[in-house]
């Protein structure tokens, strides 16, 4: 292929064009082929606002004028034809069967990640004593076997293969239960039937190519030929240039080019022309999709590339075509990059906390250009008035990031990017510095820094605590500060959780998390507390923030109230990782977000350990705020394994939640036993750090969704998910866990009848006593714990041995007297112990 | 005095207005009554004379008979897709089918019609591939209609004409948007269908009605000569009642992948209300069929592959 630039539009001595008269393929003149565009109106609904049911019905007329303007075939019948028209799956193949066509054919496109992109064929089949069965009558496989190798050479996406539907959704097992299909317009057709998935219509870059009128084309273009492949006849030779258009600099698909071939024009979508429908920001979406067809098979052609903002560009090629290759193989791919003609510009200038308050060495200031520069005219041009020492980093080829080490505290600076200096890397365009159009002129920007950090961080809440006593035997403790607290200031023994009542500790581990910028301790307990007692969380001296101000030491106390659980049944720890889940693009309700950032998934690293919890599900979203609807469903289907687990309403349905502090909102959604969904009410995600939420079936207000009626009816209730929603003034990205989801029956507290037992001292050994270097502790019973404590009351060191004897080791202890409190299953004894060294 | 009477006729008003929206019959409590191990029974069908009910199963693939209670079952045929759209005779002794052979990779229909006695059938159509509807009997069962060459023909069925005093019901077969009849060559045509089909097409027992789907549209009835057409919502698979008004309908919910829910409806014809009969998870109900004497109904169970019977009251 020759690639030339060329100033002026000329040579088209070699186009030669066909009309528009095809040439007939003969070979189906008595039959009749049933397309299914699947689902209705806006179901499935897809990115952007724009659903599964609009695309394939579009590709469905395109598959439909395909076979009536080209082949003989006798009817071509579609289940519907409008994105009004609303039909059931039984009506679907009740009308097909009416019908007594030779062909079903659904047409579907697929949901999953933001980065999922594939195309994938299900012919009715089942697995039977080992063998693969296709259903009678045959042909789906054979169909599918072309169609799905076809259809993603076309889309140049990934294949995931053509299958049995049964062994898709169930497995390749040896032999399946239900010797039929598995999905219904396989299953309830009398004729051969197979249904396709093209692409994803949750992959933002697929889903904006599905926007294009012409895509569809494209699409209906490679099942026709597979079409006729499968019946045995050579498809018709076409002429085709298609391709996408990039702009070289950040290789972002280009609106409004206009691409011509002779007589014939295709513009790229605008957002005039097509994306104000599913977008109110003018260059959010964009595709660079473009098309021309009816051209002659194998002729040299020269496509020219024109558009107001670029650079003009032609290329010569010779049109491809194999008739009786692949649909790829009669397409002439021609995908182009085009350089801009207008010079770089300052897109953006930002800092972590605005440039009214720019921490010196925490927050660098960034600085976004909208064309790719070259780095050392950048840096060359930028200056800072009054004058100190800057370096700089590169996030990426068009944004520079300032380093702040050399700013003083409380100080104004003002950054210059000097007039012809910074220029493009692709064209040597200098900056547009004063946005005037042409190249040239100064940017400036002025900052402010923030006074210097002295103060320690500051504890803002925590729970439980004095006033809200703990409603769970083993809570998380969290602590909430102000600020980011350096990790390696938290020790694993910072927080200690005593017993007021007899001064005994409760086992648990510390964990340290930062959410949006303030750090949360939690105390996981790891052992019950006991009901009705009164603990002291005590939190060591010595926290300190990223600048070193360290905290003062701190304690505060709560009551455990727990109404007693008498049964509890996990339905999803997440301990072997997230199965099952949809993605939240997935579900056709979830709309509003930014898909790019919203994914679920396992986590090993925020767990809560209370639970001994290894594993929980992370939910990353992104809500485009200016979206109408900003909703995401994180959905689990009834069929998943963890819907075994089904409760009831005298259940009181719990998980714990990671929050954010971002004034999110979420809620639990589940299925009656009437099949209708019912919410609980909306949670605010007003809290950081774990958190047990509970929606007390029985008592708590239940919400209708969908088919719902605000009651819960019958029994054998199972979740369908989370929901999550954006509310109004809410952060509009971040991150929440979830873990533990779970059902519990709770009953009134009831006094404890016995007594704490007491460890019978003379059955303990400790030795030796001085001790230098280790001790060591034998007992008849198993040690659940040895803690000590200075004279001062501070635990100094503690261990779980879970064994009869134990050497613990002295060289971190300091020397001096300690009390050693030995607990063993038959109750505590407490020893003194001399250290020294 | 006045004002009593007044009050009095008002009163009286108001309880016809409460009958007439009164629901006519209540459903009850399905029982199952056939059944198979590794069997999915589906689209039952009562005879005429209300002894016996008809069904296939997966893949529509032969016909089975059954007596009322949904024991004695008898398989008539084991023909492919003889189990969509076949029909009774009026004299509940044949069953007329549109089976397939498949001959290398093409599909032929054929007409057939089933002597459920004697267990023998008789090919109505060899094997084509012109027909363009489902086959109908006429002419009290004498007759065997159907649509070929964008026309209805006729053929002899075999059977003896039924002595009836009644007038045979003229029977409606659809054709993309039109519907013809055996009635008469002429041709009821919906504009309003354009580019759509008419299918599921259900002549009420007197013969003076009619309701049937239209793709992406719904459920619709009119007169037998077309007229009076009115939407009646997003129904389907309708069985009339005996008493012409009323159909039993069911409202199906999917996912694109599978049907979720189906529930069984009642619909007057007339007003378009509907009242729902079975609405219960533990039920997909499809293809309901109502006895002749609108007694009890019969459907199947996607659920479990079963024929269900429930009682009407």
């Amino acid at each position: 292929m020759n690639v030339r630039f060329l100033p002026t539009i000329f040579f088209i001595g070699l186009l030669f064009f066909v009309n528009n008269s095809f040439a007939q393929v003969s070979g189906l003149a008595d039959y009749k082929i049933f397309l299914d565009p699947g689902h209705a109106q806006k179901e499935n609904m897809g990115l952007y606002n724009y659903s599964e049911a609009e695309k394939v019905l579009r590709v469905a007329h395109e598959l439909k004028d395909l076979f009536e303007s080209q082949t003989d075939i006798e009817a071509v019948h579609l289940s519907r034809l409008t994105d009004a028209d609303q039909i059931s799956l039984s009506e679907r193949t009740d009308l097909a069967n009416s019908l007594g066509v030779d062909f079903y054919y659904s047409i579907h496109s697929d949901a999953g990640g933001s980065t999922a992109n594939s195309t994938l064929t299900m012919y009715g089949g089942w697995r039977k004593n080992g063998s693969t069965v296709e259903k009678s009558p045959v042909g789906g496989k054979a169909f599918g076997d072309l169609l799905n190798v076809d259809l993603s050479g076309a889309m140049r996406i990934a294949n995931r293969g053509n299958y049995a539907d049964r062994v898709y959704y169930q497995g390749e097992i040896y032999h399946h239960d239900n010797q039929w299909p598995y999905l219904h317009v396989n299953r309830t057709t009398n004729m051969a039937s197979l249904l396709s998935e093209g692409g994803f219509h949750t992959n933002p870059t697929q889903q904006q190519r599905n926007m294009n009128a012409k895509w569809k084309k494209l699409e209906a273009m490679s099942a026709f030929r597979s079409f006729l492949k499968y019946k045995g006849i050579e498809p018709p030779a076409i002429g085709v240039v298609t391709g996408i258009i990039t702009d070289e600099d950040n290789g972002l698909p280009v609106n409004g080019v206009v691409v011509t071939i002779g007589e014939k024009h295709d513009t790229t979508d605008t957002y005039q022309s097509l994306f104000k429908n599913y977008s109110t920001k003018d260059g959010q979406l964009r595709n660079g999709f473009y098309w021309i067809d009816n051209l002659t098979p194998g002729a040299e052609v020269e496509v020219i590339f024109s558009s107001e903002d670029y650079l003009p560009k032609t290329v010569s090629l010779t049109l491809a075509t194999d008739s009786a290759g692949w649909t790829k193989d009669n397409l002439s791919f021609l995908d182009v990059s085009l350089t801009s003609n207008k010079p770089p510009l300052v897109e953006s200038v930002t800092a972590e906390n605005g440039l009214g308050r720019v921490i010196p060495g925490m927050d660098p200031i960034s600085i976004t250009f909208n064309r790719t520069m070259n780095k050392e005219s950048v840096e060359q041009a930028i200056s800072v008035s009054p004058e100190v020492p800057i370096s700089f980093n590169w996030k990426d080829d068009a944004t520079i990031m300032i380093n702040t080490d050399s700013l003083a505290f409380n100080a104004n600076y003002t950054f210059t990017i000097a007039d012809s200096t910074a220029k493009n890397d692709v064209t040597g365009q200098f900056l547009d510095g004063d946005n005037d159009g042409v190249e040239g002129g100064a940017y400036q920007f002025d900052i402010t820094t923030s006074t210097e950090d002295i103060t320690a961080p500051q504890l803002l809440t925590y729970w439980p605590n004095d006033t809200t006593a703990s409603a769970e035997i083993r809570p998380v403790i969290r602590m909430v500060y102000d600020e980011e607290i350096a990790d390696e200031s938290v020790a694993s023994n910072i927080v200690s959780v005593q017993r007021i009542s007899d001064g005994r500790y409760a086992y648990g581990k510390v964990g340290h998390v930062v959410v949006n910028g303030q750090s949360v301790l939690h105390f996981f307990t790891t052992q019950d507390l006991v009901n009705r007692e009164t603990y002291r969380v005590s939190i060591k001296a010595g926290l300190k923030d990223v600048n070193g101000n360290a905290t003062e030491a701190f304690s505060f106390t709560f009551t455990v109230k727990e109404e007693e659980i008498t049964a509890k049944t996990i339905i999803d720890d997440f301990n072997a990782g997230v199965t099952g889940w949809w993605q939240p693009q997935a579900s056709g309700s979830t709309s509003g977000i930014i898909t790019e950032v919203t994914s679920s998934g396992a986590d090993t690293e925020e767990t809560v350990l209370s639970v001994g919890s290894t594993g929980s599900m992370k939910l990353n979203y992104g809500w485009d705020v200016e979206a109408s609807g900003q909703y995401i469903r994180e959905y689990l289907p009834s069929t998943a394994d963890q819907n075994n687990n089904r409760f009831g309403i005298d259940d009181v349905l719990q998980m714990f939640v990671m929050g954010d502090g971002s004034g999110n909102q979420f809620r639990f959604m589940i299925k009656d036993g009437d099949s209708k969904y019912e919410a609980s009410q909306w949670y605010t995600l007003d809290w950081k750090g774990w958190k047990l939420v509970s929606w007390n079936l029985s008592d708590d207000p239940v919400y209708a969704w969908v088919n719902g009626d605000g009651v819960l009816n019958g029994d054998n209730f199972l979740v369908d998910g989370i929901h999550l929603r954006y509310a109004d003034g809410a952060v509009a990205q971040g991150t929440l866990w979830f873990d533990d989801l779970r059902f519990v029956t709770r009953s009134a507290y009831t006094p404890p009848t016995d007594v704490e037992l007491v460890a019978d001292d003379e059955m303990i050994s400790m030795f030796p006593n001085p001790a230098r270097s280790k001790v060591r502790i034998e007992t008849k019973e198993n040690i659940r714990s040895v803690s000590f404590y200075n004279l001062s009351g501070q635990l100094t060191k503690q261990l779980q041995p879970d064994s009869r004897e134990v050497e613990i080791k002295l060289n971190e202890i300091e020397p001096g007297l300690y009390l050693v409190k030995i607990e063993t299953t038959k109750g505590i004894s407490t020893k003194k112990l001399n250290v020294v060294k | 005095m006045k004002m009593k009477k007044m009050m009095l006729f008002l009163g009286l008003f108001a309880a016809m207005i409460d009958l007439s929206n009164a629901q006519p019959v209540q459903g009850t409590t399905p029982r199952k009554i056939i059944s198979g191990e590794n069997q999915f029974f589906m689209r039952p069908q009562w005879s005429p004379d209300g002894t016996k009910i008809a069904f296939t199963a997966e893949k529509n693939q032969g016909i089975w008979i059954s007596n009322a209670k949904g024991n004695k079952l008898t398989q008539i045929t084991d023909d492919n897709e003889a189990g969509f759209g076949f029909s009774w005779s009026a004299d509940s002794k044949s069953i007329l089918a549109r089976p397939v052979v498949q001959v290398d990779d093409q599909r032929f229909h054929q007409v057939k019609a089933y002597d459920i006695e004697s267990g023998e059938d008789r090919i109505i159509v060899e094997n084509t591939r012109k027909l363009q509807s489902l086959p109908v009997w006429s002419n009290h069962d004498a007759s065997i209609a159907f649509l070929m060459n964008n026309a209805v023909e006729t053929r002899n069925s075999g059977k003896t004409q039924v002595k009836s005093a009644s007038k045979d019901t003229p029977k409606a077969m659809a054709l993309g948007n039109a519907l013809k009849t055996t009635a008469g060559s002429e041709t009821i045509e919906f504009d309003q269908f354009k580019d759509r089909y008419i299918f599921n097409v259900k002549t009420s027992p007197n013969g003076q009605k009619m309701v049937f789907q239209v793709n992406g549209l719904g459920l619709f009835a009119c007169n037998a000569d077309g007229t009076e057409l009115k939407s009646l919502g997003h129904s389907e698979q309708a069985s009339w009642m005996p008493d012409n008004r009323y159909i039993v309908t069911t409202k199906v919910a999917d996912n694109g992948v599978a049907i979720t829910a189906a529930e069984l409806m009642l619909i007057d014809t007339e007003s378009g209300s509907e009242f729902p009969l079975l609405s219960d998870a533990d039920y997909i109900a499809l293809n309901p069929s109502v006895s002749p004497d609108g007694a009890k109904l019969v459907f199947e169970n996607v659920k479990d592959g079963a024929i269900y019977l429930m009682p009407l009251k």
